[in-house]
């Protein structure tokens, strides 16, 4: 065989034993990549605006740095589709060490009021997270997980109960009625509530039920 | 070696040096294989069928490398040696596909981008393709240029 052949050959060997061990290696170290999520908290800001923070925590429990390491959270609608996203990047994951960090999702309300029901309903989201790196220089990995996060209403089972009118010695009638309904969202409810009659009706007629 | 082209006979002695040389690429490869099972481990605990996806591509590799030495300084030589890198050009295509491998484990999902990797290893394949088509012409051509030599 010529030489230069030869040396193709061995060359090449090289490159697979090469190639096979990184790859080994680095398949070796993705087991040590993992985190930890906690419950979310939800706050509103001033300006109207929704900020769930979501606290993570990343643990490398392998016998190398991680570097660099990414992590996205993604707010998604109960379609599936993407609403908001943040991303955190760490320059490096030392050896046998974890990093927690608070990813904060920020949405308006005009957006949640888009949803519609959520008001009386709720809205399940799903909050999807992962953390991803490069392995051995040149294999990236991703882990990824996702939860549903409800967004409570704010008016969950509202009624209105039958009214009750009284007839006053005057020209003015007056209707009560009483409304209820549990908040069972993340933000206080402070609103004007308003009432007011139906002016196509026949004045003085109150329908039953 | 010159001996044997003449006669076109294979000795008893360079057949005992053939089977030593596959004995030992076989043992190395059988090395190489076990420690690879145990560095994959994780992987194959979470991927199904990927132990025996790799048991499959190192017996066809390791039949094909003694069968390879046996034929060595024939035209079969080559014709193995590029059969196996073709053949593990097509394993490789088969395995990963799209390059993006997933795996789903209860609520996790682990994606491996492979992209990098494969290219690396089409690119190895098409070496031995191109090394293998290259001995195969250095053997023709040697063989010629000896049939021309004992001609005159």
């Amino acid at each position: 065989m010529n030489m230069p052949i030869r040396v193709i050959d061995i060359v090449t060997s090289i490159i697979w034993v090469l190639l096979i061990a990184v790859v080994a290696l680095s398949a070796y170290s993705i087991k040590d990549l993992g985190f930890e999520l906690y419950k979310p908290t939800a706050t509103v800001t001033q300006n109207s605006t929704i900020v769930l923070s979501v606290p993570v925590r990343v643990i490398n429990m392998g016998y190398s740095d991680m570097k660099p390491v990414t992590v996205t959270t993604t707010l998604l609608d109960a379609e599936g589709s993407e609403i908001t996203k943040t991303s955190t990047l760490l320059d490096v994951l030392p050896r046998l060490q974890n990093v927690s960090l608070v990813e904060n999702l920020t949405l308006s309300a005009a957006l949640l009021a888009e949803k519609g029901e959520q008001y009386f309903a709720g809205y399940n989201f799903t909050i999807s997270v992962s953390v991803g790196s490069t392995f051995g220089g040149f294999l990236p990995a991703e882990l990824s997980t996702n939860f549903v996060y409800q967004f409570n209403a704010s008016f969950s089972s509202l009624s209105l109960r039958p009214p009750a009118v009284g007839v006053s010695a005057s020209t003015s009638e007056k209707a009560t009625a009483a409304v209820s309904f549990d908040n069972y969202a993340s933000a206080e409810v402070s609103e004007n509530m308003r009432a007011g009659t139906d002016t196509n009706r026949e004045p003085g007629v109150i329908p039953r039920g | 070696m010159g001996n044997q082209w003449k006669s076109g006979k294979i000795t008893r002695k360079d057949l005992r040096s053939r089977a030593v040389k596959a004995i030992v690429k076989t043992a190395l490869a059988s090395v190489l294989y076990v420690v690879l099972v145990v560095l994959l481990a994780p992987v194959s605990d979470l991927v199904a069928g990927f132990a025996e996806t790799m048991q499959t591509f190192f017996i066809v590799y390791v039949v094909l490398m003694i069968v390879g030495e046996f034929a060595a300084r024939t035209i079969f030589q080559p014709i193995l040696n590029g059969a196996r890198a073709v053949f593990i050009l097509f394993y490789m295509v088969l395995a990963l596909g799209d390059s993006v491998i997933t795996v789903t484990s209860e609520n996790a999902t682990l994606t491996l981008n492979m992209s990098l990797v494969f290219t690396v290893v089409v690119a190895l394949c098409l070496i031995g393709v191109a090394s293998a088509a290259l001995e195969a012409v250095s053997f023709l051509s040697e063989r010629a240029e000896r049939e021309s030599h004992m001609q005159l």
